[in-house]
């Protein structure tokens, strides 16, 4: 549901005067000014003052704000639990009693003039569709996916199956080198197709994060190849538009969760600086719920240097998720992470120098003192079986569907 | 045998065709009225042993309207054309006129409830920012329109920082914070409202 007027209602802390609105001129009083007392839209602190407000407000009504996220809001009353996210005037509310929910819609009315009051069927532009009998809960962005399709013309396209191919490398040797080259990539909108895959990728659709997170690297100067790249990945999503995010549990494991992440990197995968690229998903419930690629600050002397640099990056993320979980009074013991690297495991089970690994900086030693910590578990995975090998490199297509489905990605049930 | 390794060059082709066509058919044209002019005579002597032409389609050579510079504009343009108005005399002049105006006394009417402002004297030394009228029109699903909106706007660009405003950071939820309790809504049961 969301706030109507949501700006108006946050209260300004400075003194700002306005001239009068065009065509609401007060008769007899044309010199004046208005005074404003409320943050208009268009002014720099609306949503700042807007924040403030509604924290103020709910933090009122007993709802203890999340350390971990400051948009993420609950209260605990007996075994009745209540959590309220909140997305500038788009808001959720999950809980396990409707009564309590049903007063929280009650007082939020009563102070503010709100919108949708129903079951949540949109989140940010993400659809959510459940099977409670199942216990299953779907989110998928199809809409937004046909919306950039139509966008960028790429609705008639013929859908493939991966969206990067094996064996097409991109790199800035291919980026165009004469006048006129530049002048005929000028003419494609690279960047803003690139940011229309972006926020797919970040909502519901970690199967295409490879290929964005490539993409990116030629946002100032993209070349034929790197378009030809970028409308695979639309033809890729035009076969798969219905996919999204599908979660399921299963009766009898309440409070317990069970967050399950893999880590993989690809080694001086970028072929310009020849840096290597981490990639990690957390799964939980049979879905991904966070993932990232990303490449590395520094260049990897080697695979296991490279798998450990990416298993620090992991286990930071690692470390916030379980705040956020007992944060929000959910528990959740040590996180499994599986890694492929037997070397990188041993390096970072055993605080063991050798002269191959004396060089490795500090802050990649945080995975060590995690495990040392017992937070993070970092364990022995098949190549074959770990699912973020699609994250940071084309795989074939078998392989890459069985990571998507390991990943919970799955198109919806007709 | 075949030669797999193409290579499309799309975007400089397109740009060349639209030009292309029209010189090479005036210099053909040209060299066959000289022709026919100087050699008028010896033609009929001549027509038995010159091989005959080959026969050359009159039909006139163009590339497919897809690939023509205008269309691959279009074809990318990201849709910014709506017809909503942009100014107030543009959505007074329109025919939705009314419509509009009602729209933005509406808003008047909400920013009145709301006390947005105190109308005062312009105070010495600080000048005034200015606002802007915002016109949008609201469809529902099917693309129908369901209301006509009018939204006042501060313009905060004119804001000075320091006097007008201090910190302006404000926070929102993290997509994994939502996409977390999604999951946790899912299998524990939970009501998402």
């Amino acid at each position: 549901m969301d706030v109507k007027t949501t700006f108006l209602h946050g209260d300004l802390e400075e003194e700002i005067y306005m001239k009068q609105p065009e065509g609401f001129v007060v008769k007899g009083k044309k010199e004046l000014v208005c005074k404003l007392k409320k943050s208009l839209y268009g002014l720099k602190q609306s949503p700042r003052m807007w924040y403030h407000k509604f924290d103020t407000f709910i933090r009122g009504l007993g709802f203890t704000r999340s350390k971990d996220d400051h948009c993420v809001y609950f209260k605990l009353i007996g075994d009745r639990v209540i959590y309220l996210v909140l997305y500038v005037d788009d808001m959720l509310l999950f809980g396990n009693d409707k009564e309590i929910i049903q007063d929280l819609k009650t007082q939020l009315s009563f102070k503010f003039d709100m919108k949708g009051l129903g079951a949540a069927n949109y989140i940010l532009g993400m659809e959510i569709k459940r099977d409670r009998a199942k216990r299953k809960l779907w989110l998928n962005q199809r809409k937004y996916v046909e919306i950039i399709l139509q966008r960028f013309n790429m609705q008639d396209s013929k859908p493939v199956k991966v969206p990067i191919p094996i064996g097409v490398r991109l790199s800035a040797e291919q980026c165009p080198k004469t006048q006129e080259e530049e002048e005929d990539m000028s003419l494609v909108p690279y960047a803003s197709a690139v940011g229309s895959l972006m926020y797919a990728m970040v909502c519901t659709r970690p199967d295409i994060a490879h290929a964005v997170g490539i993409l990116n690297r030629f946002m100032s100067k993209p070349g034929k190849e790197h378009w030809t790249a970028v409308k695979r990945v639309f033809r890729y999503l035009h076969g798969t538009s219905d996919y999204g995010l599908c979660y399921q549990g299963r009766p009898g494991l309440d409070k317990v969760l069970d967050i399950h992440g893999f880590v993989d990197v690809d080694w001086a995968e970028d072929l310009d600086q020849r840096r290597s690229t981490s990639g990690y998903v957390f799964n939980l419930f049979g879905g991904a719920v966070s993932w990232m690629i990303k490449k590395q600050f520094v260049v990897a002397l080697s695979t296991t240097e490279a798998e450990y640099m990416a298993a620090t990056h992991a286990s930071k993320e690692e470390v916030w998720l379980q705040r956020l979980c007992s944060s929000m009074g959910l528990v959740q013991g040590a996180i499994r992470i599986d890694c492929d690297s037997q070397s990188a495991i041993f390096l970072a089970n055993n605080p063991a120098y050798h002269s191959k690994t004396k060089h490795i900086d500090v802050q990649y030693h945080f995975v060590m003192d995690m495990i040392e910590d017992r937070k993070v578990l970092l364990v022995k995975v098949d190549t074959l079986k770990n699912t973020a090998d699609a994250l940071t490199k084309s795989v074939s297509s078998e392989k890459f569907s069985l990571c998507r489905e390991v990943m919970g990605i799955l198109g919806l049930e007709k | 045998m075949y030669n797999r390794d193409v290579v499309f060059r799309e975007v400089k082709d397109v740009i060349k065709h639209e030009v292309q066509p029209k010189e090479p058919m005036m210099i053909e044209f040209e060299v066959k009225e000289e022709e026919s002019d100087s050699v008028v005579e010896e033609e009929s002597e001549d027509e038995e042993p010159q091989t005959p032409a080959v026969r050359r389609s009159v039909r006139e050579r163009r590339q497919p309207e897809r690939y023509s510079p205008s269309a691959f504009y279009s074809n990318f343009a990201l849709s910014v054309t709506d017809d909503d108005p942009r100014t107030v005399k543009e959505a007074m002049d329109s025919k939705d006129g009314k419509l509009w105006k009602e729209a933005m006394v509406d808003e008047m009417a909400s920013l009145h409830k709301n006390e947005a402002w105190d109308l005062v004297e312009s105070p010495a030394g600080r000048k005034p920012i200015g606002s802007k009228w915002v016109f949008k029109k609201k469809t529902n699903a099917k693309g129908k329109v369901k209301k006509y909106k009018a939204r006042l706007v501060a313009k905060g660009y004119s804001q000075v920082s320091g006097i007008d405003f201090g910190d302006i950071f404000s926070p929102v939820a993290k997509v994994t914070s939502i996409k977390l309790l999604l999951s946790v809504a899912a299998a524990f049961d939970f009501e998402v409202e």
